[in-house]
């Protein structure tokens, strides 16, 4: 097994190495779908909690696999297999193959050691080692709006690393439920979850993202930050009411919100984006909930872990299913594969989603008094904006003219992660309730979000009602826009001068970070007056 | 035993000698030279794996010798001494190999090299230094010796560079003999000894004892580029590569850092400086340091000035682990002078291979260098992300332990002061990394004369350094828990320094 | 003593032999002479020094009549250092004049014989054991010096020899007038029986004669104000001339002054007069480096550097008169530090001067351009030299500012150690204003011929010496205990 653990890390590293060589690179590319295999062989085989501990590694490496972590680490693996199969038919004609392959395995090694790590430091590790390694597969394509996803994915992904590094640390240093570190940990994982305002990369980076990039980046990577809180929140060890009713809050927030902007979209990623925020709300809601009551954390935890493999599951297989239309139109079997899943995450009867959110339901009833109300309604809510939200991407997708047929290089993949869908709510049936499952009341719970999602969808397109239009990534378009303008009240002095000449700066502007960039544009005019010598490059807009 | 006495005057001599031979050799014996040069360096490295051997079973290597009544001349290898020098005598060796690829056929070589092996020599006796007497010795020695290197291209740019230098490193060096002067006058012979040896002064000494630290971390402060203190570093970039490799890894900055610690934990010792409460200026100054350092990196375009400001923030990071109460900041201030070290060296290197082979200076000229060069900016990939702590990067162990030791200090404000720092790394390295790896190359490069042949990017001699202080970076990181890593070593330093200490 | 030899008095013969030799016999084989010599007198010197740290100071009475009838020669520890140094100086000056006036000959079949006469005259200054022979040997350095100044001819060395003469037949009569009132008063001229009648309450004309001799002194020392004469006649004589001037010749009055005021009237000195004279000196070396820095000529330059470095000797007196003991030893040894550190180094600059003034053929510091490329010894040898006169480690003269600064520190005079800090600061401004100039490339126009080696080589062994005396400062310190205090 030890082997197993070391190889499951190993062998995507190694084959990043490989592709990255010429000569070795022909190779290693028809390898590297396979390269999730010995996590997956791992996650599987591991029937028991097992540990390897490396003491030499950096503070003291513990690798191992945990009741939760198997989970994540099943539902990462198998993600992460589909989405390199479909990576080598999606990228069986682009020249930069060889450069996105590298990322995407140093990427999916980061995701498997975040899985597979259990002490703090090498969590860290992983963690940075799969945040930074995305920027490559967020910002491949190198248009305009790959470039803007990856500046804001990466000032949010650095953001994040230090808020996780800090919590940590004071999680270590101080005490696992001082306030300071769980809030650190809460909001710097909270970047891959995507707690309002950190949410806004979502949107651009899934629309921006390749479609195998995307599936991982929505299905998997986006879980990881879960795991995050999963491991390093003093959850059900510590009461902390007050962070744990904000933490709730913010997920409902994030459930309604996320469905409502998300009807908004006109893109498949953002739509799917805007789906995952909602879905995310939930993990906000129960961990919220965990901190707010201790004594209900062991029952939301396996709820959460259910809700996750789900999600992750059929979010994958969504993205993998956009692709597979997007390139070949939205034949009959194209639509029947996006529906299982749409279905599942729509919470439909006889889903892994039913399942899912029934554990949350259970878990979490025996809250206090207003969410012990409040729950139902927002859980209702929930499945409803998930449906419509899913009706919308069926409707769209369902206008794609159909072109030739998707090779076995898409298909499969696309099936396996299918499989996947269909394989967790059967491997869940034994340990869901079914009695409770199959009770009336609660298949019509499940069943009406989806009939009044269909019927709301029908009426709009009768009635030829348009959607509203808020642009992907929401409230950063105004944030941008107000950071640009104080820029233009206080141009620096080099992009004055340029003005006045008329010329413009022939070279594009710095990549880097919009936002960040603009801030500092405003610290380079104070420091400009100041007689610092500002070069033009790194302030241009 | 004759071998206790002489192995640390060899380690010293070991690069002096050969220093001086070169300095007077004829600029076309290159073989010769080369020799010379190659042959210090690995005998110094093996003398250090002699004492090394000898310190791990506390076993003591001191040479005295009276200089004035009253006044000696120490050389000592404690544990402290052996990191330092060992960090010296290793990039020396990388730095040089570096220096004969970069200067082929430059002129004034002799020169050159002459001053690179005093310039070592002098860092290496202030790693031996084993009294505050002999480390000012060397540490003016260095400003000496770095001088010539400073203005080895003659331009005017360089002189004014040099003249600079100058102007605040004998400023500080002034400051630091005042103050040593005046210690002496009031303890003696200022040994430096775990634990320091003031704390036995009477107690009405404090006021000026505290002066003095003021005038001490001045002194050495001017070497180290603490804010205000740093306007030199930046400018004197236009040394040539190998040069500047030197002077921000090991030598000049290195060397006032280092003093850093030997006054803090040595001579004051970092309990009796807690009791004087000097200890939290010393970090809001690092701190500021620190920030100041990475704002100023983001406003340069020039790549090797961005890396110079770099250092001055990086540095920073010892004197702030210094600062930080408690065996776990030390570890972090002492082990970051070695990760700083192997990481900046990789990243000079870097610029200078760059500069060398297709005459790139400036960051906005990087634009897709990475599909030219993928080796150097793989090197320079890891040395930035070293920079800014990202895991299993070096630059992670010591932040890891800094933060922790400024808890434990009771100083959480520097966690905050740490996560801007990165955040500012990130956004000065991050753009060069998109530019280099994500931009497509331009149809020239600015200035290329070193054709890549063979699979080669560019001269073997200026490839192989930068990759090997990067695997070393990757190494001292990820391997950090194991023994005889930099981390592991400076655990034992910090398990002495700290007498009463408990937690 | 077993064997009977006394090194002594053959110090001031051997060079008085030379000297008549040489002129006899030409400069050619009296140079070589003159070599053999010194490094015979070097030997003796140390042996001196050996016999002195042994037995102690001693007395030597010149045909074994003795005082009060005959001459009287004393050595102790200064006077042994300051014999040291001038063989130490003279030897490699010697190898080096020999070369220099290989390449230009004006003026060397004078430097010889007097070079002797100048060197005899110091050496007996040193060991002169009563204040009438010391005027002797004071009046014929003097001219011997003068004489030095003028060998290269033409209006401007003359001129300034001129000068010199006039300060310092003046220092020398100020100081006879002091020795007659002295002899009038007690009726003695020697040391030895003067300093126990001479107390608190001394009369008038003593300290009146004190004041005189004192100054006269300091005239021919060349303290600011008393400077005027010095950078024209350092600065225009030949190298070899201006580094025995600067190097040893300044040195004797110095000694002298030192002797005075320690040993003969120490219980006439006050506070105020220590610190009029140390503010001279604080003056001497702010105004020194400030008019060193805006030279145009090299050799004027490293003239105004021995006015600033003069005035860090003069130091010495606030920092060693009425405070505490261990200070005062600090300051003495810190002053006669400073002397040896700046005779070796001065010497090596003037010498490194000289060469860098024969290769590009001009006096000029804008254009030594090329002089780092094409003579990387000599440049060093200036570096070196530099290095010492700013007091920056480890070099002679930096034990000497250690010394001062301790001394300073322990008696509570923090205001010298400003002064000391900015002097080293300014003579690190001029210094490396010369080593920037040498670093660039030959000007258009210019050229830089090869000298010969042996002028780099002796330059650079004055300079090495002076480097080394930083390492063993202790013997040195050693020696001068001899015959002090204890």
């Amino acid at each position: 097994m030890d082997a197993l653990i070391v190889a499951s890390l190993a062998l995507p590293l190694l084959l990043a190495l490989l592709v990255a060589q010429p000569r070795s690179r022909a190779v290693a590319l028809s390898l590297a779908p396979w390269a999730p295999l010995p996590a997956l062989a791992l996650a599987l085989a591991a029937r028991e909690p097992l540990g390897l501990d490396l003491p030499d590694v950096l503070t003291g490496l513990q690798l191992g696999v945990d009741d939760s972590g198997r989970v994540f680490l099943l539902f990462t693996s198998l993600i992460w297999l589909a989405a390199g199969g479909f990576a080598r038919g999606w990228f069986a004609d682009d020249p930069r193959r060889a450069r996105f392959m590298v990322f995407f395995l140093l990427t999916q090694a980061g995701n498997l050691g975040a899985c597979l790590a259990l002490d703090a430091a090498g969590f860290y590790a992983f963690y940075a080692l799969m945040s930074f390694a995305a920027y490559g597969l967020v910002a491949h394509d190198g248009d305009t709006a790959a470039r803007r996803a990856g500046r804001v994915y990466l000032v949010l992904a650095v953001a994040g690393e230090m808020l996780i590094l800090s919590g940590l640390l004071l999680a270590l240093g101080l005490a696992p439920d001082h306030p300071w570190a769980v809030a650190c940990l809460v909001l710097g994982f909270g970047v891959k979850v995507g707690l309002p305002l950190l949410h806004v990369s979502l949107p651009l980076a899934y629309a921006a993202a390749p479609i195998p990039a995307a599936a991982v980046l929505a299905g998997a990577m986006i879980k990881a930050g879960v795991l995050g809180w999963l491991r390093f929140l003093p959850l059900g060890a510590a009461a902390l009411p007050d962070s744990g009713q904000l933490l709730m809050a913010t997920g409902a927030l994030m459930i309604v919100g996320g469905s409502v902007i998300g009807l908004a979209q006109r893109q498949p990623g953002a739509i799917l984006a805007y789906s995952s925020v909602a879905q995310m709300g939930h993990f906000a809601l129960g961990v919220g909930a965990g901190l707010t009551a201790p004594a209900l954390w062991p029952p939301i935890a396996a709820a959460l872990v259910v809700y996750a493999a789900h999600h992750a599951l059929a979010k994958a297989a969504l993205f993998l299913g956009v692709g597979v239309v997007a390139r070949h139109g939205a034949s009959r079997a194209h639509l029947a594969g996006l529906t299982l899943p749409a279905l599942a995450l729509a919470g439909a009867p006889f889903t892994s989603g039913m399942l899912a959110k029934l554990g949350l339901k259970s878990a979490l009833a025996g809250l206090p008094a207003p969410w012990a109300d409040a729950l139902p309604l927002l859980l209702v809510a929930g499945a409803l904006g998930s449906a419509l939200l899913m009706a919308r991407l069926l409707v769209q997708a369902r206008e794609t003219p159909v072109v030739g047929d998707a090779p076995t290089a898409l298909w499969a993949p696309w099936l396996l992660a299918l499989a996947g869908v269909a394989g967790l709510t059967a491997g869940l049936a034994p340990f869901a309730s079914w009695s409770a499952t199959l009770q009336p009341g609660a298949l019509l719970a499940a069943l009406w979000p989806v009939f009044a999602a269909l019927a709301l969808t029908l009426a709009a397109l009768k009635l030829r009602l348009g959607a509203p239009r808020i642009p992907a990534g929401d409230l950063l378009v105004p944030i941008e826009r107000l950071l640009a303008a104080i820029v233009r009240l206080h141009p620096p002095r080099a992009a004055r001068a340029a003005r006045v000449a008329g010329t413009r700066d022939p070279s594009p502007a710095a990549p880097g970070i919009a936002p960040a960039r603009v801030a500092l544009r405003r610290c380079a005019v104070v420091g400009a007056a100041r007689g610092f010598r500002v070069p033009a490059d790194i302030l241009r807009p | 035993m004759i071998a206790d006495t002489w192995l640390p005057v060899a380690v010293v001599l070991s690069s002096l000698v050969p220093g001086l031979f070169i300095f007077f050799l004829a600029e076309s014996r290159v073989r010769l030279r080369t020799t010379l040069n190659l042959a210090g360096a690995f005998v110094k490295l093996a003398l250090i794996g002699v004492m090394l051997w000898g310190v791990l079973r506390e076993h003591a290597y001191v040479f005295t010798h009276t200089v004035l009544p009253g006044v000696e001349l120490v050389f000592k290898a404690d544990a402290l001494a052996m990191l330092f020098v060992t960090l010296s005598a290793a990039l020396w060796l990388f730095t040089t190999v570096y220096a004969i690829g970069y200067l082929e056929g430059a002129p004034n070589r002799s020169r050159f090299f002459g001053f690179f092996s005093l310039c070592v020599t002098a860092t290496v006796g202030v790693a031996m230094a084993g009294n505050l007497f002999t480390f000012f010795v060397f540490y003016e020695l260095l400003t000496l010796a770095t001088y010539p290197l400073v203005v080895h291209r003659g331009t005017e740019k360089a002189l004014r560079a040099g003249h600079i230098y100058l102007a605040y490193t004998l400023g500080g060096g002034a400051l630091l003999l005042i103050s040593t002067v005046w210690l002496y006058g009031l303890a003696g012979q200022v040994d430096f000894a775990p634990g320091g040896t003031l704390s036995a002064l009477p107690p009405a000494m404090a006021g000026q004892l505290q002066i003095i630290f003021l005038l001490l971390i001045a002194g050495v402060g001017v070497k180290a580029a603490l804010v205000p203190l740093h306007g030199w570093l930046p400018l004197a970039m236009v040394a040539p590569a190998p040069v500047s490799a030197l002077l921000h890894a090991v030598a000049v900055v290195k060397a006032g850092a280092f003093g850093i610690v030997r006054i803090v934990y040595e001579v004051y010792g970092i309990e009796f400086a807690q009791s004087l409460a000097l200890l939290l200026p010393l970090a809001i100054v690092a701190s500021i340091t620190i920030i100041w350092g990475s704002l100023r990196a983001l406003f340069q375009d020039d790549l090797k000035k961005r890396l110079a400001y770099s250092t001055v923030s990086q540095v920073s990071y010892i004197v702030l682990g210094v600062a930080l109460f408690g065996p776990v900041g030390t570890i972090g201030g002492i082990v970051h002078l070695v990760h700083q070290g192997i990481m900046k060296i990789t990243l000079f290197f870097c610029a200078g291979n760059y500069a060398e082979t297709l005459g790139i200076h400036k960051v906005s000229e990087m634009d897709g260098v990475g599909r030219r060069m993928p080796w150097t900016t793989l090197a320079f990939t890891i040395g930035a992300f070293g920079m800014i702590g990202v895991p299993p990067l070096a630059g992670f162990i010591s932040k890891w332990y800094l933060g922790l030791g400024a808890l434990e200090a009771g100083m959480p404000w520097v966690l905050a002061v740490l996560a801007v720092s990165s955040l500012l790394n990130a956004a000065y390295f991050l753009p060069i990394l998109h530019r280099a790896w994500f931009r497509a190359p331009p149809a020239t490069w600015p200035d290329e004369h070193i054709p890549a042949r063979r699979g080669w990017e560019t001269v073997p001699l200026l490839l192989l350094p930068p990759l090997a202080t990067a695997a070393v970076s990757l190494l001292a990181g990820l391997f950090a828990a194991s023994a005889f890593s930099p981390l592991d070593w400076a655990t034992l330093i910090a398990d002495r320094e700290y007498l009463q200490w408990t937690p | 003593m077993t064997d009977g030899f006394d090194p002594l008095p053959w110090l001031i013969v051997l060079p008085l032999a030379w000297g008549t030799l040489a002129f006899v016999l030409g400069p050619g084989r009296g140079a070589r002479l003159a070599i053999a010599a010194l490094a015979v007198q070097t030997l003796l010197a140390l042996q001196l020094a050996g016999e002195l740290v042994d037995g102690g100071a001693r007395a030597y009475a010149v045909g074994g009549w003795g005082a009060p009838l005959g001459i009287d020669l004393y050595a102790d520890g200064l006077a042994g250092v300051m014999l040291l140094l001038t063989q130490a100086v003279a030897l490699p000056l010697a190898v080096y004049a020999r070369g220099y006036f290989a390449a230009t000959p004006k003026g060397r079949d004078v430097f010889w014989p007097v070079t002797g006469l100048l060197v005899a005259a110091l050496n007996a200054l040193f060991v002169s054991a009563d204040v009438f022979n010391i005027y002797v040997t004071l009046e014929l350095l003097g001219l011997a010096a003068v004489g030095l100044v003028a060998i290269a001819g033409g209006t401007a060395p003359v001129t300034a020899a001129l000068r010199y003469l006039l300060a310092t037949l003046l220092g020398s009569g100020a100081y006879l007038l002091g020795v007659a009132l002295l002899y009038g008063t007690y009726g003695s001229v020697s040391l030895e029986v003067l300093a126990p009648l001479i107390d608190g309450d001394a009369p008038r004309a003593v300290v009146l004669a004190a004041a005189l001799m004192l100054a006269g002194l300091m005239l021919k020392t060349a303290l600011f104000p008393f400077h005027f004469w010095l950078p024209p006649a350092h600065g225009g004589a030949p190298a070899p001339v201006s580094a025995l001037l600067s190097a040893l010749v300044i040195k004797a009055s110095f000694y002298l002054v030192v002797r005075l005021w320690l040993d003969l009237f120490e219980p006439l000195v006050t506070a105020a007069a220590a610190q009029l004279i140390g503010a001279l000196g604080a003056a001497a070396i702010v105004w020194g480096s400030l008019l060193a820095l805006t030279q145009t000529r090299l050799k004027m330059l490293v003239a105004y550097s021995t006015v600033a470095q003069i005035g860090y000797l003069f130091l010495l007196f606030p920092l060693a008169t009425l405070v505490p003991p261990a200070a005062a030893d600090s300051a003495l040894q810190g002053g006669v530090m400073q002397a040896l550190a700046h005779g070796l180094a001065k010497a090596a600059m003037f010498a490194a001067a000289g060469g860098m003034i024969v290769a590009t053929g001009r006096d000029d510091i804008n254009r030594l351009g090329g002089v780092g490329a094409r003579l990387p010894l000599t440049l060093f040898t200036f570096g070196l030299a530099g290095v010492t006169l700013m007091g920056l480690p480890p070099s002679g003269g930096f034990s000497a500012k250690w010394l001062l600064l301790q001394a300073a520190l322990e008696s509570g005079q923090w205001w010298w150690v400003a002064v000391m800090v900015a002097g080293g600061l300014l003579t690190a401004a001029y210094v490396f204003k010369v080593l920037r100039r040498a670093f660039l490339p030959v000007a258009e126009g210019d050229s830089v011929t090869p000298v010969p080696r042996v002028l780099e080589v002796s330059a650079f062994a004055l300079a090495l010496a002076a480097i080394l005396l930083g390492l063993t400062g202790a013997p040195v310190m050693d020696l001068l205990a001899v015959g002090r205090g204890a």
